[in-house]
């Protein structure tokens, strides 16, 4: 178990003066088995007009808009998580959570992943966490962790192909490999502890319990990490999501910091 | 069952000839009316009128009293169905419904998932679509639950057809249908979770601009497109012409599920409210049909619905499929290809027509390509024994013609269900064809419910 402190950093900076922002933001981790959120402070601006809801995949979600000229948006959202509460979240039975065995567009397989996937030979492994380990594994081998190749669009199978990318790429690849094996599994967002950018996984299903994986550093997820979010894939998971009326360019800037704290107030939240 | 030449006496049949011809007169109007459908051809828009034929169809009243038994008990079950879905699902865990038929199609939004609707009725306005045999069986061919749109069109035919022609009528007993629009005010009052009724149109370049306005106009409710709408603190207003703001409680919205909410859904969508499915969910406004609605009007699906009669109702299915297979089970795979010559292969992806193919009209190297897909893809595809419709009579240049057929009757859950006493028929022109199309210049005819 461990006491995690995190900020989460985001700045939209466009070109010229927006209006009529909508936006969508799930950027707030939530409490689940593994994990429980306090003393969370959640900042928007220019202005803080948000509702909040969960989505289908229990994702708290702000939304809320802007309608006055803004050249900037942003969220800080600051927090303390306990993590580590339990080895694994409970998941739903089968029959409910089957749309988790399914491709998506960006998980969709092709000759590639196919060919990659053939080669596994996962016949050899008994249990979905064995061959979910097993993908980890080869995909560690297979695939690059080089940032600024890929991008938000890219699909599994494009990213595998081009043989390098960020953890999102690496989530989605093991995503489609478990999918071909009918093993559900789900796309994590979330941060781990460090200093840089947001983070993702992903979660297996093994006899009702959500298992995580972390294939771009090849490792099981533990309590360094805060899960925000998750669902089939990465457009389940979008941070921010907003329209606006402006014809500008934008400039993301995201700064994710996640230490551990030791201090004695830290105890009595126990 | 009863023809327009049992109703019409010899006599009549020949002076109402005449007025028959005048069906000219009466697609005059519906021309004046604007009862139009638009439609995209090499990417002109073009408006074309909906041919008017002036013979109705006629249902005897013993007849319809069976039809509307039968399409209560199937929306009521198409209903249990799609909270299911979006719920418990037991059907799945009960093995009655394989879980790809529901994950692995495009029907199933996981973003419903967990949404209760306002009064638990996600289908409130059902289009199903149904033919009558030679032998007189009615069997349903489709389910619409999305937007099923036509109702206006036998409305406005009848109110003019009365208007010119008043004598037709005179001691016919035919049930009233002009009361749809307020059939359809009760069904959206009984959602409504408080502030005024929308309907909400794409615009007049869509199809069916016709029936927006003109459902708008007699239920009284305001018709409205994307930009006049806005989510406000988890509410909807609608903003009028002064740019003041009103709260809207329910939506009839014309809008498919894909554009509805760029926020949730098609991020490209530019006809849409943004944030209006977040506050859906949280039940601040009922959206006339509820999103997701897919799941359970798809070509697999329908082969489960009268299952699913039997597992939610505990009643014996009264209407009845056409005779259909799933190659997905094993018996089924075996009959289709010992009888593949007298099928008609359905794809389960696709609509409108496209997708479908007759066993007997194939090549014998395109059978076997086709045996091979199914082979391959057992789930894509469902077969059906070909029906041999029931012809009822055109008019054409003074003469009757006998054509194909079906019938879209129209079911709408308020506090209840109600069948609306008529329905939109629509027939082939073509003598050679069964599709009923509007979109493939098909026509369509009013529909008379008799009530003795």
């Amino acid at each position: 178990m461990k006491k995690l402190q995190f900020g989460y950093h985001m700045k939209l900076t466009f070109s010229d003066y927006v209006s009529n922002h909508r936006f969508s933001l799930k950027c707030v981790p939530h409490d689940t088995d593994l994990q429980k959120i306090v003393n969370m402070t959640v900042e928007v601006y220019p202005d803080n007009v948000t509702s909040e809801d969960s989505d289908a995949y229990g994702n708290i979600t702000l939304f809320g808009y802007t309608n006055e000229l803004h050249d900037c948006f942003g969220f800080d959202v600051k927090g303390i998580a306990v993590t580590g509460k339990e080895e694994y979240e409970k998941a739903d039975e089968l029959h409910k959570i089957g749309i988790f065995k399914y491709q998506t567009q960006k998980t969709k397989p092709g000759l590639r992943i196919l060919e990659f996937y053939q080669k596994l030979d996962l016949k050899r492994f008994g249990s979905a966490t064995d061959k979910a380990t097993a993908i980890m594994d080869s995909l560690s081998e297979a695939f690059q962790y080089v940032q600024g190749i890929t991008d938000m669009e890219t699909t599994a199978e494009e990213a595998f192909t081009g043989g390098s990318g960020v953890c999102q790429d690496y989530a989605h690849i093991m995503l489609s490999l478990c999918r071909m094996e009918r093993i559900p599994c789900r796309y994590v967002a979330g941060m781990m502890m460090g200093e840089g950018l947001s983070h993702a996984w992903v979660e297996i299903w093994d006899e009702h319990k959500w298992r995580g994986f972390d294939p771009t550093n090849h490792k099981l997820v533990g309590d360094e990490y805060i899960k925000i979010s998750n669902g089939r894939d990465s457009t389940d998971c979008l941070v921010n999501q907003g329209i606006f009326t402006g014809n500008v360019s934008q400039m993301q800037e995201i700064n994710v910091v996640v230490e551990e704290v030791f201090d004695e107030w830290n105890n009595r939240i126990n | 069952m009863t023809t327009y030449a049992d109703i019409f006496s010899k006599k009549e049949r020949v002076e109402d000839m005449e007025i028959y011809a005048g069906s000219g007169a009466v697609n005059e109007q519906l021309a004046r009316y604007g009862v139009k459908f638009g439609i995209y051809k090499n990417n002109e828009f073009k408006e074309q009128l909906f041919p008017f034929d002036m013979i109705p169809r006629i249902i005897d009243k013993d007849e319809f009293t069976y039809l509307e038994k039968g399409l209560k008990q199937r929306v009521v079950a198409l209903n249990c169905f799609i909270n299911d879905i979006y719920g418990d699902k037991h059907i799945v865990r009960d093995g009655i419904i394989p879980e790809e038929f529901i994950y692995a199609g495009s029907g199933y939004l996981p973003q419903c998932d967990g949404i209760k609707p306002p009064k638990g009725i996600y289908a409130h306005i059902a289009g199903i679509d149904l033919v009558q045999a030679k032998d007189g069986d009615w069997y349903v061919l489709e389910d619409n639950l999305r937007i099923p749109s036509g109702a206006s069109y036998p409305m406005i035919a009848r109110m003019i057809s009365r208007r010119s022609s008043p004598d037709l009528f005179t001691g016919k007993h035919v049930e009233d249908n002009r009361n749809y629009a307020a059939m359809l005010r009760r069904t959206m009052d009984h959602v409504n979770v408080g502030g005024h009724t929308v309907i909400l149109t794409p615009g007049r370049y869509n199809a069916a601009y016709f029936e927006h306005s003109y459902l708008a106009e007699k239920t009284g409710a305001h018709l409205a497109s994307g930009h006049e709408l806005i989510v406000e603190n988890d509410h909807l207003y609608f903003i009028d012409y002064s740019g003041r703001k009103e709260r809207v409680g329910a939506v009839y919205r014309r809008i498919s599920d894909e554009y509805l909410d760029p926020m949730t859904f098609r991020k490209d969508s530019v006809i849409g409210i943004p944030h209006i499915f977040d506050i859906y969910r949280k039940g601040n406004v009922a959206l006339i049909n509820a999103p997701g609605n897919g799941v359970a009007d798809d070509k697999g699906i329908y082969y489960f619905v009268p299952k699913m009669v039997k597992y939610y109702l505990e009643e014996e299915p009264i209407l009845q499929n056409a005779p259909t297979y799933l190659p997905y089970y094993k018996e089924d795979m075996k009959y289709v290809l010992e009888n593949f010559d007298k099928l008609v292969l359905k794809d389960v992806a696709e609509a409108g027509g496209y997708g479908v193919v007759f066993g007997n009209k194939m090549t014998s190297e395109e059978k076997e390509n086709f045996k091979t897909m199914l082979k391959n893809e057992p789930r894509r595809f469902i077969a059906q024994e070909v029906i041999d419709f029931l012809d009822i009579d055109i008019m054409e240049k003074h003469e009757l013609l006998p054509r194909k057929a079906d019938l879209r009757a129209f079911v709408l859950m308020g506090e209840e269900p109600m069948v609306w006493k008529s329905g939109l028929t629509r027939f082939s022109r073509n003598p050679d064809s069964f599709i009923v199309n509007s979109s493939q210049g098909g026509g369509f005819k009013d529909t008379w419910v008799l009530s003795q």
